[in-house]
């Protein structure tokens, strides 16, 4: 990745009192849709803080893009809390953020016009915001923070309190402006199936150290060699044929499923054989794919393991 | 879903027009606090019986002025109500009323019209704040380029605006009017008046605005400000009196009756003569004791705005 990291933490310490919120976090982010995780009080939050320049680090610093300074007319920031001004309508709000990151009153109201229509708000946006839905607030509330066109856009829980629906427009909204708008997005969420979705880098915090700072794909791991096997039929039997190829079973009722681990398309065949020659019937035969729980609550274990 | 939806986007367009520096976002944030304050039915009921005191004064001045203008002693048609001695109705107007354009007319006056703007900033005083920081709002200004700092900035513009549209412009536009309907000498005259008036509107800017920046920051709803300062200008003055006037304890103690001190200064700001209150024994306050007191609440209010408003910004 030879280019200039988007943030770039050294050393990151951040103390309130005797409470130690963020501890030597170091990491660096490349431009994309970067994921940062954590349980409640892994220190997110704060660290959104220090990158926005609203808090200062105890020691250690942080540069954004490669300089130190904070310019926040290069960031937009949507905060998880509601923080809107509900006598407002919504393209009034739009546009009063944009002056307030120092467009003219003209190109802000066109511009919240013009980013309005981009989110799909049509004529709601003439609704005084105390009206939205939580669907319309996000909406707003992501259009104030692209406004006045930052390289950067840190999104502090976007999808909360969203429908599927509403989530899933909320996540082609942040594709769409990373993959083809190119601005680098900051994506905090609880939500692990948001980040598995669209993010290309992950940060994982916990108890405010950084246990990992990569790509996606080298968080989840490659499993290609892992498959599963909904087997109906003679369940038990098969999985006792199976032995140590099995990984794990789950019974589902009318059938199990079964987790094996297969090296080559020759075994497939084999365990395919074994499980038909034992009276078993495959449902379906699929590569497992890695999976973001599975690699965060492992960090986490290992974190809390290491400090037993 | 996740594909198909892409195809309803209209384009987003970047943008690389010029900004205006950081400071001017105050000017947007006075806007639209003004534009709040504005769209309260308090804010017109206030804003009327300010109107009306206003042309009280404004037709009470003209009058006295006219009076004098007939012969003297002299009867004057009152209306259809009969005839009264010129005399008579220039020591009513100059003496009772204080209608004579003298640096007690504007006291009372400013004095008057401070009193809307406490009823209104009490009432008006948790749109404007409060409900930044009920609503989380803080953190949404603090993310913007010019931070906390027009945040503050542009809600003290609009609320000292507010206290000068009710205080000191509609005093200086009967100042200009003494200029109009007299002569011009007034003005050359009463250069101290001109910006005593000016200089009142500032105490009371001063001390008003950052009374309601600390006391919303604690209290953010309307019920809890009414308490708040009903303690301060009704409490405060009564707790002054009794240990004045009664207990006969020593008369700086006044330094703590807030309001009794904004007026204190604004009198020596005007140099009208000092006014005791009802049932007051002792002398009134020494102007440097009301510096002293409202330079010490503007210290403390703005030590706790400055501590609760960037606070519940980074904590939201």
């Amino acid at each position: 990745m030879g280019e200039i990291p988007v943030i770039h933490c050294r050393n990151l310490t951040k103390k309130f009192g005797p409470k130690t919120v963020l501890n030597n976090v170091s990491f660096e982010v490349y431009p994309g849709i970067i994921g940062l995780l954590g349980p409640n009080g892994a220190g997110k939050s704060t660290l959104i803080k220090l990158i926005l320049g609203l808090d200062n680090p105890t020691s250690g610093d942080i540069s954004l893009f490669g300089k130190t300074k904070v310019e926040l007319a290069k960031i937009g920031f949507m905060p998880e809390a509601k923080a809107i001004i509900p006598s407002m309508k919504g393209y009034e709000f739009v546009a009063y953020a944009g002056e307030l990151d120092g467009l003219k009153r003209t190109d802000a109201l066109r511009r919240s016009h013009e980013i309005l229509d981009c989110l799909g708000m049509g004529e709601s946006r003439y609704r005084k915001l105390g009206e939205y839905s939580t669907g319309m607030i996000q909406k707003v509330k992501l259009a104030q923070a692209l406004v006045h066109d930052p390289d950067l856009l840190i999104l502090d829980e976007p999808t909360a309190g969203l429908d599927p629906p509403a989530r899933n427009q909320m996540l082609d909204y942040l594709t769409y402006f990373a993959r083809q708008q190119g601005k680098s997005i900051v994506l905090s969420t609880h939500l692990l199936g948001d980040v598995q979705t669209v993010c290309d880098q992950v940060v994982v915090l916990n108890f405010g150290v950084c246990l990992a700072s990569c790509s996606l794909e080298q968080l989840v791991g490659n499993k290609s060699d892992s498959y599963l096997i909904e087997v109906a039929g003679n369940q038990i039997d098969v999985i006792a044929a199976l032995g140590e190829k099995c990984l794990s079973a789950q019974d589902m009722g009318g059938f199990t499923k079964v987790f094996v681990r297969c090296g080559s398309s020759a075994e497939i065949n084999r365990i395919t054989s074994l499980v038909l020659s034992f009276g078993g019937v495959i449902k379906k035969f699929v590569p497992l794919e890695g999976n973001l729980d599975d690699a965060f609550f492992a960090l986490l274990d290992k974190q809390r393991l290491a400090g037993n | 879903m996740a594909v198909n939806s892409l195809n309803s986007f209209l384009e987003y367009r970047p943008w690389n027009g010029l900004r205006n520096p950081a400071w001017m976002g105050a000017f947007a944030i006075m806007r639209e606090s003004l534009k709040l304050i504005f769209t309260r039915k308090v804010f017109w009921v206030v804003f009327s019986l300010a109107v009306l005191n206003f042309l009280l004064y404004f037709f009470g001045q003209y009058l006295f002025f006219w009076v004098a203008d007939q012969q003297p002693d002299g009867l004057v048609r009152v209306g259809g109500f009969g005839r009264a001695n010129q005399n008579d109705m220039m020591q009513f107007l100059r003496s009772v009323l204080k209608m004579d354009g003298s640096p007690e007319t504007f006291r009372n006056f400013i004095n008057l019209q401070s009193r809307g703007i406490i009823v209104l900033l009490v009432l008006a005083g948790a749109s404007l704040l409060g409900e930044d920081l009920n609503q989380g709002s803080l953190i949404f200004y603090q993310s913007k380029s010019g931070g906390m700092k027009n945040y503050i900035g542009g809600k003290f513009l609009a609320a000292s605006f507010l206290v000068h549209l009710f205080a000191t412009i509609p005093a200086l536009f009967l100042f200009l009017e003494i200029c109009f309907i007299d002569t011009w000498t007034y003005l050359l005259y009463n250069p101290r008046l001109l910006l005593g008036i000016i200089g009142y509107g500032f105490v009371i800017n001063l001390g008003l605005v950052s009374l309601l920046f600390a006391t919303v920051g604690f209290f953010r709803s309307t019920i809890g400000l009414i308490m708040c300062w009903a303690g301060v200008f009704f409490l405060l003055p009564s707790l002054c009196a009794i240990m004045i006037d009664r207990l006969r304890l020593n008369p700086v103690l006044r330094i703590l009756d807030f309001w009794y001190c904004v007026e204190r200064l604004g009198e020596k700001c005007l140099g009208a003569s000092p006014t005791l209150l009802p049932g007051q024994t002792d002398q009134a306050l020494n102007p440097w004791f009301a510096v002293a007191s409202l330079g010490f609440v503007f210290t403390v209010t703005s030590i706790l705005t400055m501590r609760i408003y960037f606070k519940q910004g980074i904590e939201s």
